[in-house]
């Protein structure tokens, strides 16, 4: 008789415990949270940007020197409504006295991007040791991983106000490293 | 033994966060360097402008034994302007030098170029003029001290050349003298270095 009671007692535990694992399952599909976080991901494509002055007419001034080898490639996303820019300055080196270096950026190519990809600003801008922007407005975007997909950049190379820094130009050769940030977006 | 322990477990745990420490911003990845090389090579150009044709002719006529003629077409040549470009090296200048690379000189008569200041038609650290020099055939500065400069590229800029006959006193018109070949004057641009 006892072991009758032992064994009923055993098999309503083990329904109970049955029940108890089935609620288990109902709350374990619950809920589901994805999170996309805000990422800014910038890169060139290492192109080398070499400039030499090369003048070949007696009496002439040194003429301005152009690259557009590099190509800055970008991944963002961005909190609804607020945005990013991708910016420039010198971090180390200085540009050869009289002369002077001005960036622009093109628009993104568009072969492998997608997204929001900013306005390059028109104007190209002094390279100096301040961030200064280059292009404004970049949303959630892609602009690709190719050597040429990004933003292309123009390097120009002068000589500056000629009347009174011609002559402080001296032959030379001269390394500086310039730094593109992709800014935290204005939300933050 | 149980201490040593302890303090490994407090090692791992202070490994462990600081290698998510170097993580961190390396996900961060929102800035890239390049690197731009500059390259100014040393110039050193020069060349003449000339205002029409540059010819000085010098004859003298002694049809009659009593009298003889210096005949001197143009009396000065001033046609010529001498443009430069130059790029220098910190502390060394350029400068130009002039000789007569060929031909021959009537006998007794020398001939002498004066350089003008530059005009002012560039930039830069133009070159000094020596002034007046009677040529000969070894090089001879007559503009020193070129810096980084450029004097514009075309007539009546950089500086002004006027070639000028001379005959010293002592001219002997009896010796008969015939050269049809023209006199050449080089110039020469060179670095200090």
């Amino acid at each position: 008789m006892k072991r009758t009671v032992l064994i009923f007692i055993l098999l309503v535990w083990s329904l109970l415990l049955s029940t108890n694992a089935r609620a288990q399952e109902f709350v374990a599909g619950d809920e589901i949270t994805i999170v996309i976080s805000a990422y800014a991901l910038i890169e060139t494509n290492y192109a080398p940007v070499s400039l030499s002055f090369t003048p070949s007419t007696a009496g002439a001034a040194i003429t301005s020197v152009s690259n557009s080898d590099l190509f800055v490639k970008i991944s963002s996303t961005v909190p609804g409504g607020t945005d990013r820019e991708v910016t420039a300055r010198i971090s180390s080196g200085t540009v050869p006295t009289g002369t002077t270096l001005t960036l622009v950026s093109a628009a993104c190519t568009t072969t492998n991007s997608g997204g929001v990809l900013g306005t390059p600003v028109a104007t190209p801008i002094t390279l100096s040791a301040i961030d200064q922007d280059l292009v404004q407005f970049i949303a959630t975007c892609y602009t690709g991983t190719g050597y040429n997909d990004g933003y292309q950049m123009t390097f120009t190379w002068i000589p500056d106000i000629a009347a009174t820094n011609y002559g402080q130009i001296d032959s030379y050769s001269y390394n500086i490293t310039v730094v593109f940030t992709l800014s935290a977006h204005d939300g933050n | 033994m149980f201490v040593n322990k302890k303090n490994i477990l407090i090692f791992s745990l202070i490994v462990l966060f600081s290698s998510f420490s170097t993580i961190i911003p390396a996900q961060n990845n929102n800035t890239a360097e390049m690197s731009i090389t500059f390259n100014i090579p040393a110039v050193a150009l020069i060349d003449f402008v000339m205002d029409g044709i540059q010819t000085i002719t010098y004859t003298y006529s002694s049809s009659n034994p009593n009298q003889v003629e210096q005949i001197i077409t143009p009396t000065i040549g001033d046609k010529t302007w001498l443009n430069y470009s130059s790029i220098v090296i910190s502390n060394l200048t350029n400068y130009i030098t002039a000789h007569i690379s060929s031909g021959n000189l009537p006998a007794d008569v020398s001939l002498n170029v004066l350089v003008s200041s530059d005009v002012g038609a560039g930039d830069g650290i133009t070159g000094t003029s020596i002034g007046q020099i009677t040529l000969s055939r070894f090089p001879q500065n007559i503009i020193t001290d070129i810096g980084s400069c450029y004097t514009g590229r075309g007539i009546h800029k950089g500086h002004q050349l006027t070639y000028i006959w001379e005959n010293p006193e002592s001219y002997n018109y009896n010796i008969n003298y015939e050269n049809t070949n023209p006199v050449a004057v080089t110039y020469t641009i060179t670095s200090t270095e």
